[in-house]
């Protein structure tokens, strides 16, 4: 009989309650009628039982939801007829806390129909009704709060209407205190910066418009999500030394190249390198793929600098960087051994005609030096992935090779590069920059080319990376790979870009002493690789000749 | 930054409803939770949800994790399972939202994309038309989840070799399923070859991989 009973206190799944919700909005009024017409009846019988201090009405677990002007015992006494004294024939049954009152025999009751004094009671049933409604699309409100994250400032305006709740005089929060935030009555926001990560519970209060003491407190409860810090996340694990291809998960180097001259010293460029695994690597405790590999012919006087990103996604990609930068050091460095006259002499003919005849033979002894190195590279690991029965895919990496020598008409520089990251030679005095090649980049993040598909060594792909040029003293070469150039450059664009070098060289000079035989740079360019970049954490390498 | 896209397409038909639902709104809520604890996936994963039945709907549209709130999934009172329709919609999301890499912008890692339904589309021509359109979009991987013990994995395999299916639908199921979601998304961000697709972890052993 009693619906808004029903409707309170039972619990319903949530797909049900939302048609009934749904049920409720169309039927609203009608409904309302009805009930009210149920009730009137209702309040006569119980009228007729008054007396009795407990019924079941009050859902709300609310006294003060009674009628107020509840007819006193006196007074419908006086206004039915005599009937025979109620309380030894009611029984009384405790259902889940609620009180259910059956009058005895209510067909033996004569209802007076002037014992309803006024429609008070009518009035009562209405706002008891339309708290019955609120209590029911607060519940089902699709309320949720902007997340927060671990000690940034939170700043949200909480609005009833916004959220189409149309008949709230106040609200409040409880449980924000917890996670470092509080909300302002007056300004109706909660501030302040959390200090705790998680799923956070967090209760909600709202008073209908015209509360008054006694009346019904509407809670509801809800889920505010505080991101932790990022950084607070990343984990540190070393990676399995027991691994057949296991190496250091961090490396440096420092080439010293002593000045010349014994009275008026010159002073040389030396080369320093250091390579560091990837936060996303060290949080799984996995390899550093890339390498690097540097040599200075102190006959020869050429230099190798090399680096190289083996494939996050393949196996033994850390084997394939190191095998191709091993390699290339070392046939680089026999080439020169024995080519390097013949090959100095092609330089010197190109500084003084820079013709296409020139260009081309330069060009064909590049190859004959790098591109024999390049080669020899993809043999190897192709040689090691036929000993350990493994794909050369598993050994996929990116490559880049620069051999350079000072010339008194300047600087020969040569170079190959696959994949992506980047080498520049760098001027901040004079802003001249020379990016030698281009990255290979796919349609989407983290695609490249690696050395061991299969096209790459093709002769006229293999030629067409070399890139050579004769420059200007330089401040720096700099090599590296995208754990470097995705954080610091972003796109093949701004590879290109003088100001974007500018900002690196600045950064770098921040934490490293670009001097002559400087050991310490080592070091510290080490340090400077742990830069923090949101979202950029692979392996970074990067070698420099300054 | 750049972005791991996750698109998850669940179909709303009348047949998921009580527990089926109830089951997949619990795993997503643990799968964002085990993702934000992750501190790759909390930097790059953006997720999309799609629902479908008759139509589909996008009812979270590319939303970084850190911001995420899952929205309401409502279920019609029936409606078919029109997959072809909802892959349709996918890609002309997919081709509005996701970034390709260009000289001057920095590109979306390939998009990932999970499936979850019974397996069964009622608009056949139309799905078999959108294979190759979705293939042509170069998902990272696909991973289409036929849940229910009436579930066909049949026609899912003619969309992707990852059909992996669930023969309950009870929560825990879906958590491990989920679970196992994040997994592949947190493999998401490696460097590939410029056609390989991704590596998978091994499925938890709750979930069948179907050969």
């Amino acid at each position: 009989m009693d619906i808004t009973k029903y409707l309170s206190n039972i619990e319903l799944p949530a797909a049900d309650e939302i048609q009934l919700k749904a049920f409720l909005a169309s039927k609203g009024m009608e409904m309302n009628d009805n009930i009210l017409k149920l009730w009137d009846e209702f309040i006569i019988t119980e009228n007729a039982n008054a007396g009795v201090e407990t019924h079941g009405r009050a859902s709300l677990q609310n006294p003060a939801s009674l009628p107020e002007s509840q007819p006193e015992p006196a007074d419908i006494a006086q206004n039915t007829d005599p009937i025979t004294p109620k309380a030894p024939f009611l029984s009384v049954e405790e259902n889940d806390g609620i009180t259910e009152v059956k009058p005895p025999d209510t067909e033996a009751m004569t209802i007076n129909a002037n014992i309803n004094p006024d429609n008070a009671p009518k009035e009562d049933l209405k706002e008891k009704v339309q708290n019955e409604e609120l209590a029911l699309l607060i519940k089902n409100k699709f309320i949720t709060l902007p997340n927060g994250k671990v000690g940034q400032p939170y700043n949200f305006v909480f609005s009833t209407e916004k959220i189409g709740l149309t008949d709230i005089e106040d609200f409040w929060f409880t449980g924000l205190d917890q996670i470092g935030l509080t909300f302002d009555t007056v300004t109706d926001a909660i501030t302040g910066t959390p200090t705790v990560a998680g799923e956070q519970s967090i209760q909600l209060f709202l008073k209908r418009k015209g509360w008054t003491e006694g009346k019904p407190v509407f809670e509801r409860k809800l889920t505010l999500t505080v991101n932790p810090d990022p950084r607070s996340l990343w984990q540190d694990k070393l990676s399995d030394k027991s691994d057949p291809y296991w190496k250091p998960d961090s490396a440096s180097q420092f080439l010293k190249v002593e000045s010349t001259g014994l009275l008026l010293k010159t002073e040389r460029k030396d080369v320093v390198a250091a390579s560091r695994r990837g936060r996303s690597h060290a949080h799984e405790g996995i390899f550093r793929d890339d390498d690097f590999g540097m040599d200075y012919d102190k006959n020869t006087n050429w230099y190798i600098i090399t680096v190289a990103d083996g494939a996050g996604s393949c196996k033994a990609s850390r084997k394939g960087s190191q095998i191709a930068c091993q390699t290339v050091v070392n046939v680089c460095k026999t080439q020169l051994e024995s080519q390097h006259k013949d090959f100095e002499h092609l330089i010197k003919e190109l500084s003084k005609d820079r013709s296409d005849v020139n260009r081309k033979k330069m060009g064909d002894a590049l190859y004959g030096i790098v591109g024999t190195a390049v080669f020899k590279a993809y043999k190897n690991i192709e040689e090691e992935a036929t000993k350990s029965g493994r794909a050369v895919k598993d050994f996929s990496t990116t490559l880049i090779v620069s051999i350079c020598k000072k010339f008194k008409f300047g600087w020969f520089v040569g170079a190959f590069w696959v994949g992506d990251g980047g080498i520049g030679i760098y001027n901040k005095d004079t802003k001249f920059l020379k990016v030698l090649g281009e990255s290979d980049g796919g349609e989407f993040a983290g695609q490249t080319r690696f050395l061991t598909m299969p096209e790459i060594t093709q002769p006229a792909e293999l030629y067409r990376r070399l890139r050579f040029d004769i420059v200007d003293e330089f401040t720096a070469l700099i090599l590296m790979t995208d754990g470097i150039t995705d954080p610091k450059f972003e796109t093949d664009a701004n590879l290109l870009k003088i100001e974007k070098w500018d900002e690196l060289w600045k950064d770098l000079s921040k934490e490293v002493e670009f001097k002559d035989n400087n050991e310490k740079s080592a070091e510290q360019l080490l340090k400077w690789l742990d830069f923090w970049s949101p979202g950029n954490h692979d392996d970074r390498t990067i070698a420099i000749l300054f | 930054m750049r972005r791991l896209p996750v698109y998850i397409l669940i179909q709303t038909s009348g047949a998921m409803h009580g527990e089926p639902i109830e089951s997949i709104k619990v795993g997503l809520e643990s799968m964002v939770a085990s993702l934000r604890q992750d501190p790759f996936a909390l930097e790059s994963v953006h997720i999309s949800l799609i629902t479908f039945n008759r139509i589909a709907e996008q009812i979270l549209p590319l939303t970084e994790l850190e911001s995420l709130q899952l929205p309401e999934i409502i279920l019609p009172e029936s409606g078919g399972t029109h997959l072809g329709e909802a892959l349709r919609f996918l890609c002309e999301r997919v081709d509005q939202e996701i970034q390709l890499t260009t000289a001057e912008i920095k590109g979306d890692w390939m998009p990932l994309l999970f499936i979850m339904t019974n397996g069964k589309p009622s608009d056949n021509q139309l799905y078999m038309q959108m294979i190759p359109e979705v293939k042509r979009r170069h998902f990272g991987s696909i991973i289409a989840c036929a849940a229910g013990s009436k579930a066909d994995t049949a026609k899912l395999k003619e969309l992707t070799d990852n059909v992996v299916s669930l023969d309950t639908t009870d929560s825990a199921t879906f958590r491990q399923f989920f679970k196992w979601v994040s997994a592949s998304v947190s493999m998401g961000n490696r460097s590939i070859g410029a056609t390989a697709e991704l590596q998978l972890p091994p499925p938890p052993p709750e979930v069948h991989t179907v050969i």
